[in-house]
């Protein structure tokens, strides 16, 4: 019978197995690789085709198409909310006649293509040219600018109204029951409880809808003389 | 072989030529718009203001199935333990979501023209090629369906809880039976609502493809507004049109709605 005299010295862990190669790996190594590719093949496009010339060509025109773009997002979004409450309450409303204009709006601009309703407005109101200078209207469409304008703004306009009427209905009833309660007059009620909660719940969405906004303003190049 | 496919060809045509809501035997435009600008055959554009429909339905129905299975696997690239893997996928949606429909659509119809004919003509092949313009659309949007809907399977397969995997390895499956018949079925009833949402973008979308010349109703439309200066008419029966298929494509996904939702009826 022996006793242990000195301590086992601490010894360093074993070496973690290597990671096996799967097919993930593989795919994830091959995947990264093109991205990596695309990015030098753009890269190296744009430094041999680095042409001072062609830069102040075309870079005036970049630029304002950017502005007439930039321009109309920031006029219609703000127009487009103005109309979007008498749609709300259109939607919302006990009244069947106006909840159905509301409904039938929405739905159309809604489910038709932005760029078939711009046709619809710049082509298609053409041809009442006659009745359109007959109410002094027709200065406002013969412009492109302007139909992309009136277009993209009825657009917007049901895509936010649908936003916020989502909004209005996410907010408990238990608000409305307690600002009742506390003996609110419906106005105001609507007003200081009602939407500052439905605006929290419609903020993510309204950035959506922005951003969606800036990406359709593309379509409005097929107009002559815009974006 | 050709021959082969020559007679299905004809034969779809036939058929299509009977069912054909616009011009067939009980179509719309036969019975209630002949003498008019909408009227079938020569003397008016109901029949090809018809195969644009046919032209955007089958599109947006093409590009279903290939959105579909890009954003399946993504969706799983993006779950996967392995980083290189997840990091790609998340590149592909960045990309395929920041980047606007109609310059995706350019991008694939002129920048993939130009890359096959290099690619031939290293081989020392030098004659123009011409990508379908269907194929291109097809493509540029089924790659944009597939960068949304990977998000929206996302989602979904992160409310499916982990105990659902367990029971299927405890049951014995291995993954891909485990995939098949126990996530899937949940998948999809968890992400119905958004694919519903995605399809009628998808719809929408199909618009864009007439810029690259291909006979959708828009392009249909647009041509018979040119010529018969009738702009307002004929830009509205293109909206109509596209409400019509939003309905119905509403209705055939309520329908769905139910039907995976049954199971949870009946308790």
């Amino acid at each position: 019978m022996s006793i242990a005299e000195t301590m086992i010295p601490p010894q360093a862990p074993p070496p973690a197995p290597p990671k096996p190669y799967t097919l993930a790996r593989f795919f994830g190594s091959v995947a990264l690789g093109v991205w990596l590719a695309f990015a030098v093949g753009i890269f190296l496009t744009i430094v041999n085709g680095w042409d001072p010339e062609k830069f102040s060509r075309y870079g005036p025109s970049f630029l304002s198409g950017l502005g007439v773009t930039l321009i109309l997002v920031i006029s219609s979004i703000p127009m487009g909310a103005v109309l979007s409450f008498p749609v709300v309450l259109g939607r919302m409303s006990k009244n069947r006649f106006w909840s159905w204009i509301a409904y039938i709006y929405v739905y159309f601009f809604r489910g038709t293509p932005l760029i078939a309703q711009l046709f619809l407005v710049y082509y298609g109101l053409g041809s009442f040219r006659p009745q359109l200078e007959s109410i002094g209207l027709w200065w406002f469409f013969r412009d492109a600018w302007n139909c992309a304008l009136f277009t993209f703004t009825l657009n917007t306009a049901a895509y936010q109204a649908e936003i916020l009427r989502g909004a209005i209905e996410s907010v408990p009833r238990g608000q409305h029951e307690g600002a009742a309660a506390l003996g609110l007059p419906e106005r105001i009620a609507f007003f200081k409880v009602i939407l500052p909660q439905a605006m929290i719940v419609a903020l993510r969405p309204y950035g959506n809808e922005i951003i969606l906004m800036i990406r359709a303003r593309l379509s409005s190049r097929s107009l002559p003389s815009s974006t | 072989m050709s021959g082969l496919s020559a007679a299905i060809y004809s034969g779809t045509a036939g058929i299509l030529s009977i069912i054909d809501p616009f011009c067939g035997p009980a179509g719309i435009f036969r019975w209630f718009a002949s003498g008019t600008l909408l009227a079938c055959g020569d003397s008016g554009w109901g029949d090809e203001i018809a195969y644009g429909f046919l032209v955007t339905a089958s599109l947006a129905i093409a590009t279903l199935p290939l959105g579909l299975a890009i954003g399946f696997f993504i969706a799983l690239a993006k779950q996967s333990s392995e980083r290189s893997l997840r990091l790609s996928a998340n590149i592909y949606t960045t990309i395929f979501r920041g980047l606007p429909e109609l310059l995706t659509l350019f991008i694939v119809y002129y920048g993939l023209q130009i890359l096959v004919q290099q690619f031939l003509a290293t081989l020392g092949y030098e004659e123009p090629i011409e990508i379908n313009a269907f194929v291109a659309g097809m493509i540029a949007l089924g790659v944009v369906f597939s960068a949304y809907c990977s998000e929206v399977l996302l989602s979904a397969f992160k409310a499916i809880p982990q105990g659902q995997y367990e029971a299927g390895d405890a049951l014995g499956f291995h993954r891909g039976k485990t995939m098949r018949l126990i996530i899937l079925p949940q998948l999809i009833r968890i992400a119905l609502p958004g694919l519903g949402n995605l399809w009628m973008a998808l719809l929408k979308d199909t618009a864009l493809v007439s810029v690259v010349g291909l006979p959708d109703i828009l392009r249909q439309t647009g041509i018979a507004a040119r010529m018969t200066k009738q702009a307002f008419q004929f830009f509205g029966v293109a909206c109509v049109l596209f409400l019509v298929l939003a309905m119905i494509s509403s209705v055939v996904f309520s329908a769905l709605e139910r039907s995976t939702k049954r199971a949870e009826m009946r308790r």
